[in-house]
């Protein structure tokens, strides 16, 4: 099983064409120190650049200082420019775990990229990204996943689908379970383990898959107020009119929920009909429950002062 | 061995639940890609055959391509390696095209007193360097800093102190002075200092591209 919590790294190896560039820019420098660093910075924009490029993020080399000789001449650079600013892209040779950062490179940058260069065997690693270089030097012990450089360079869902959610849930068209039993499923239900397993850190146990035929589950993300939390859904048909309805709330990033998670089913007058909370280092809550067909219901699931409505019909 | 390819084809199956280009996606085809590479399952026979700058260039159209064409991935059809192990072979055949066409290219090429032995590829561009008595781009601009011939470069300055101005910070820089040693000569912050010259740097960008043309 593949552990998706350890840091994210990327691997690159030099092309031809791009060799050839380092060596161009390198030959342009009288001082061999300014030239081994001009050779070394135009292989760790070209590592940060492929990944931008197989992300489908846009970068602009010909804009970058680290690509125009005189600035490398006057400068120590190796920025990489990306929507809405520059990465400085800093080479580290293999083993060294700091690396210098020059004043030219600290201000205006949304962050700092550490590239381990393996010059012999023609490749780079990222090894992580950070915001700030704290007093000129980048510690590899202080990085961060590549994960938070994905988040810098790519904006969160797009607005209007996130206004859309609200108004879904203001206007609160219930959820079909009874389709379930059909296999039918509408957006944003997943399989649960799918959406348990999307979210950063592995879950040592997910839920059980459903074994018997009259048993589905599905999950779903949800966002209260500044909690990503993971909403799972179990019904069974117990009898022909019962079912049988598990609902398990997860934190969607850490491993427990946030203290003070409330959890509630509601009848039709909108009372609380059961209810739990979350204490400190709870994995999950969860509200087991029968109903009846045709029966709506009512969940809320509150974390400080917001919460969320989800309703479903059976 | 089926271990890895169930392995595989999950984080597949997980990137391809996100439209591409979304973090989400992003984030698992990443996965999927370390996953890959540390699985050591490249399979590549002839790539010794050639200068190693060929396979990596291959290596590089492979993470491309699994960045970018995972919907064409069928799971059902193949394990994950297979498939992209036969990218693999495809792109290092087009390498070697590649290859092919620029050595043809370079018909006769003074040896490049700049090259190091090591450079199996050279393009065009790179053998019609400069010849032995063209100075080399960082000493032409060193010679127009010193010149400064519309004193341009000393006019930049820190506000109300004209002699930390672009051209002497920059004159000092060549002669080998660290950064902090520059800064404490005239007693200032070494953050301050590479603020101002760096802005300067960038503001005379265009400046020197069209000192460097002539």
């Amino acid at each position: 099983m593949i552990d998706i919590s350890t840091p994210l790294t990327f691997a690159v190896n030099f092309p031809a064409d791009l060799l050839a560039k380092a060596n161009g820019f390198r030959r342009q420098q009288q001082s061999s120190q300014k030239a081994q660093q001009v050779y070394l910075n135009t292989l760790a924009v070209y590592a940060v650049q492929f990944y931008c490029d197989c992300m489908g993020v846009a970068t602009q080399l010909s804009d970058s200082d680290s690509w125009h000789p005189a600035m490398q001449t006057l400068l120590d650079t190796a920025a990489l420019v990306v929507p809405g600013g520059s990465l400085e892209c800093r080479p580290v040779l293999q083993g060294m775990d700091t690396c210098p950062v020059p004043p030219e490179a600290i201000d205006e940058r949304l962050g700092y990229v550490m590239v381990e260069i393996d010059i012999e065997n023609g490749g780079a690693t990222l090894l992580g990204f950070s915001k700030t270089a704290s007093q000129g030097t980048l510690h590899r012990s202080d990085l961060q996943s590549l994960e938070d450089l994905i988040d810098i360079l790519i904006p969160a869902e797009p607005l209007p689908e996130k206004l859309q959610s609200v108004v879904r849930s203001l206007e609160q068209v219930p959820t079909q379970l009874s389709s379930w039993l059909n296999n039918l499923f509408e957006e944003p239900w997943q399989p649960a383990e799918l959406v348990l397993a999307a979210s950063y850190r592995s879950i040592a146990s997910i839920t059980d898959s459903p074994e018997m035929t009259n048993q589905q589950e599905r999950a779903k993300l949800l966002t209260v107020g500044s909690h990503s939390l993971i909403l799972v859904v179990q019904i069974t048909q117990v009898t022909q009119t019962e079912l049988d309805i598990l609902l398990k709330v997860h934190s969607g990033v850490e491993r427990v929920l946030p203290q003070g998670l409330l959890l509630e089913l509601l009848d039709d007058d909108a009372n609380v009909a059961m209810a739990t909370t979350a204490e400190a280092a709870d994995n999950f809550r969860a509200l087991d429950f029968q109903i009846e067909p045709q029966e709506a219901i009512g969940v809320r699931i509150t974390v400080g002062n917001a919460s969320i409505p989800e309703s479903f019909v059976s | 061995m089926d271990q890895l390819d169930s392995d595989l084809k999950r984080l597949a199956a997980l990137a391809k639940q996100h439209p591409m280009g979304s973090r989400a996606r992003n984030r698992m085809a990443s996965r999927l890609l370390m996953a890959i590479e540390q699985s050591g399952r490249y399979f590549c026979p002839q790539k010794a055959n050639y200068p190693i700058e060929v396979y990596h260039e291959a290596l590089q159209e492979v993470r491309l391509y699994i960045f970018r064409s995972l919907e064409t991935y069928d799971p059902t059809k193949a394990k994950m390696m297979t498939w992209v192990n036969r990218k693999l072979d495809f792109a290092f055949k087009d390498a070697i095209r590649k290859y092919l066409k620029r050595q043809a290219n370079q018909v006769s090429l003074s040896a490049n007193p700049y090259g190091n032995g090591n450079d199996s590829s050279k393009t065009m561009e790179d053998t019609l360097a400069p010849p032995n008595n063209t100075p080399l781009l960082s000493e032409r601009v060193r010679q127009i800093v010193e010149e400064d011939p519309e004193d341009m470069l000393k006019q930049s300055h820190l506000r109300g102190i004209p002699e930390v101005n672009f051209q002497a910070i920059a004159l000092k820089t060549f002669a080998g002075y660290s950064r902090r040693e520059i800064a404490e000569i005239w007693g200032i912050q070494e953050q301050t200092l590479y603020s101002f010259y760096t802005r300067s740097c960038k503001a005379f960008r265009a400046t020197f591209d069209q000192y460097l043309k002539d």
